[in-house]
């Protein structure tokens, strides 16, 4: 068991990675790094806005 | 990619030299069977040695060499995803993830649709350009690009053939894409339609699946913000219960409901990607890529698994006969060049370029990545195709035939099909069709064409021989059929979408407001030329006498080598140009290959006299029958002829069009080229200049005992030097 955590938890981190799930916690980090003045989008907030910016530059899905 | 892939420096040890010729014989046995048998049956098993080996060995020494040697990959300068990063489209993304997110946007149901129909002439010629063209072709095209791209800001193929060709080139390439863009989802959406034409089952599933989209992103947008897993896991578990519910469908009162016929499916599907086009992301398209992501990557998986655990042994014939008459019923032509307009994606796809050169080159943290992601995502990809040939290649060659060959060659009875097959030189009872049809619970699998039942019949062998048996048969076809079905969806509704910002952005140079997102007539408007193009090829495949796929597969094939060919001439040209001419030839020979491949396909497709394959050859054919007010077969009616010679005359000029583009492309970089090497010009190049870089991670999948010993000097680095990078976190854990 103890063995398997580690596994677990990397395919966890890499689906939540792959998905985009870690996507606020990467703004989070890229705020308080590079803007760390700025007010701080909430989750809610954040999340609306990365969606609705595919509306305007949809991803080209191949063949 | 495997585990070969590992260590960037360190010397030759015995131990390694060992394990490098170990792999170089077992390659080299596998494929000495393959070549070598005939008459005796052929296990999977030797298929997919021969392809792992070959690509251990790519990956490990050319992929390298092109990285190293001749693009000059350099980590120690900045990527765009460093220097531009503003958390939106550049951020440096860990190399591992940007793998999943590549190989997710460059597969799909090409390499699954392309390998089933080049079966007709057997598993090897197919399998030999699905190896040897993605070693020395796709992956060097998809790698290359992105290379090119991410030393130009991650570029557009298009805006990188304006700049380094010329604008001739440039508007070239872009009418290309365009062309190739609406065939493809013409095909594609024929290949669904063939899919579920009079099938409840697989009907009622698929339109389950825009239900469960919508609640999806309803969930996501207003429930819980973000929580992506979580969504996608609710709605796989809806989508599985939606295939067992087809099930019951299909044995209840509702099943005539569910029962539709092409041309209405044909409807459904150009309303849907109409919807998807001006409806905003959130509501359904965005949910859908979730879901499809996870059942393509899923389902692979799977077939894998399967594929190793049963280990079936191949029916088909090494090379058939059709592969010297040219005379298949699956398509016409002969091998070369046939199979390599085919096979399609599999081994080298154009369209993989306009990925290569969008979103990833963006996103990538060091130069050196280019080789496991742009190289490594194509391989997989390549072994996808590998194994649709297994699954096409397990089935009973009569079964094939009978599934493969367009209705006017078998007929609609299980005798005429039986029959046609028998003329055919195969054998099938009319029993086994009807049982082969009852056991996946369809009412027939007569003509369905396409390639996705095929593969659903194959992966349905080979996932009940590893799970669940011959009582779980039905359930894996219609899990298989849906599977593609979804993600084909994917390809069509954000292709239309994709497509429409196209033409938005071009129309727009002729009158702002097109080009605004904002102005919703223009979107409608832009909406509805797309889904029309796309919605007419498709109309006029499903109502074709001859066959749609028969038709227009070899014409999507064309378009998307057509797209390679203007990908490896903008590499061919930046080569030159850098004073790379020694080098030169790693692109221009698969670019030669390539325009060979190509041309002689449309010339086959414009001037053969045989009506099978020239399209001309065709139109003349039926329009003399129609003057002579004759029906000849496989028409039914004088509308059936004249159907033809429209389809015949609007394919053969497409045909002319696609070699036109491919002479314009390559002709303007010629003339660069001549004007370089005669040192008439000097060459401008539009790379972004270099800056030096902060950030370490390793180029390969695995860390290096250098990569370690930098990454814990990093992390051991002062607070404010820049190392944010996505995912770092969990190395540093996993690591340390």
């Amino acid at each position: 068991m103890a063995r398997l955590q580690p596994a677990v938890a990397r395919t966890l981190w890499y689906l939540r990675e792959v998905m985009g799930e870690n996507a606020y916690d990467h703004y989070l980090e890229h705020q308080r790094r590079d803007h760390p003045d700025d007010r701080v989008l909430s989750r809610r907030e954040f999340e609306r806005r990365r969606m609705d910016q595919l509306d305007d530059h949809p991803k080209a899905r191949c063949c | 990619m495997t585990a070969t892939s590992t260590s960037a420096t360190g010397r030759w040890t015995p131990r390694r030299i060992a394990i490098w010729t170990a792999v170089a014989l077992l390659g080299a046995i596998a494929w000495g069977v393959l070549a070598l048998a005939r008459g005796e049956s052929v296990n999977a098993v030797w298929l997919i040695v021969a392809a792992l080996c070959s690509y251990a060995i790519a990956y490990r020494f050319y992929a390298r060499f092109i990285a190293n040697r001749v693009l000059g990959v350099d980590d120690q300068r900045a990527t765009p995803a460093e220097r531009l990063d503003n958390d939106v489209d550049f951020q440096p993304t860990d190399r591992r993830v940007l793998f999943g997110h590549h190989f997710a946007a460059i597969a799909g149901a090409g390499p699954l649709v392309g390998p089933v129909l080049a079966a007709q002439m057997g598993y090897l010629p197919g399998t030999m350009w699905i190896i040897f063209g993605v070693i020395f072709a796709g992956a060097v095209q998809d790698m290359v690009i992105l290379f090119f791209s991410m030393r130009r800001d991650g570029k557009s193929l298009g805006q990188m053939a304006r700049e380094e060709i010329g604008p001739l080139g440039g508007a070239a390439a872009l009418l290309a894409v365009f062309a190739i863009m609406i065939i493809l989802l013409a095909v594609l959406a024929l290949v669904v339609v063939n899919a579920l034409a009079d099938s409840p089952w697989g009907t009622f599933s698929l339109a389950m699946t825009i239900p469960i989209a919508l609640f999806m992103g309803f969930y996501l947008r207003v429930l819980r913000p973000g929580r992506v897993l979580e969504t996608s896991a609710i709605g796989v578990g809806l989508l599985l219960l939606a295939i067992v519910l087809g099930g019951v469908i299909d044995h209840s009162s509702l099943a005539p409901a569910f029962t539709l016929s092409p041309k209405t499916l044909v409807a459904c599907l150009v309303i849907y990607g109409f919807a998807a086009s001006v409806l905003p992301v959130w509501m359904l398209l965005a949910p859908r890529d979730y879901l499809s992501t996870f059942m393509k990557v899923g389902t692979i998986g799977l077939l894998a698994v399967g594929i190793l655990l049963t280990l079936p042994v191949l029916q088909n014939q090494a090379v058939t006969k059709f592969a010297s008459s040219g005379k298949g019923p699956v398509f016409a032509g002969p091998l070369f060049p046939f199979v390599f307009i085919i096979i399609a994606c599999g081994a080298l796809s154009g369209f993989h370029a306009l990925i290569a050169s969008g979103t990833t080159p963006k996103l990538i943290e060091k130069e050196s990545q280019v080789r496991m992601i742009g190289y490594g995502a194509m391989l997989t990809e390549s072994f996808v195709a590998v194994m649709a040939m297994i699954a096409a290649s397990i089935l009973d060659q009569g079964l094939y035939f009978a599934m493969n060959s367009p209705p006017g060659v078998v007929g609609a009875t299980v005798q005429s099909a039986s029959e046609a097959v028998t003329s055919l030189g195969f054998t099938i009872t009319p029993d086994q069709l009807q049982a082969a049809a009852q056991q996946v619970e369809e009412q027939t699998l007569i003509a369905r064409t396409g390639g996705a039942p095929t593969l659903a019949v194959g992966m349905s062998t080979i996932f009940s021989g590893a799970f669940g048996g011959d009582a779980l048969k039905a359930f894996w076809y219609h899990f298989a059929i849906m599977f593609e079905a979804l993600f084909i969806l994917t390809t069509v509704d954000a292709g239309t979408r994709v497509g429409r910002f196209m033409l938005q952005d071009t129309l727009g140079n002729l009158w702002k407001p097109m080009s605004r997102p904002s102005w919703r007539p223009g979107v409608y408007l832009t909406s509805a030329i797309v889904v029309g193009a796309w919605g007419y090829f498709l109309y006029s495949g499903v109502s074709d006498p001859l066959g749609g796929i028969n038709q227009l597969f070899p014409l999507f094939g064309i378009a998307n080598q057509l797209l390679a060919a203007v990908a490896l001439t903008v590499a061919t040209t930046i080569l030159i140009k850098s004073g790379r001419l020694r080098w030169v030839w790693v692109t221009a020979v698969p670019l030669a290959w390539d325009v060979a491949v190509t041309l002689t396909a449309s010339w086959y497709k414009i001037f053969s006299s045989d009506p099978l394959i020239g399209f001309f050859a065709q139109r003349s054919k039926y329009q003399d029958a129609l003057d002579a007010g004759k029906v000849i077969p496989p028409a039914k009616s004088l509308d059936d002829v004249s159907q033809v010679v429209t389809n015949s005359t609007v394919d053969g000029v497409l045909s002319i069009l696609f070699a036109a583009l491919i002479i314009v492309v390559i002709a303007d970089a010629a003339r660069i080229w001549f004007q370089t090497l005669s040192g008439r010009r000097e060459p401008i190049l539009a790379e972004t200049p270099a800056e030096p870089s902060n950030l370490w991670a390793p180029s390969g999948l695995f860390p290096t005992a250098e990569d370690r010993a930098r990454q814990a000097e990093q992390r051991a680095e002062p607070a404010g030097a820049r190392g944010g990078r996505r995912g770092g976190s969990e190395e540093s854990g996993s690591d340390g």
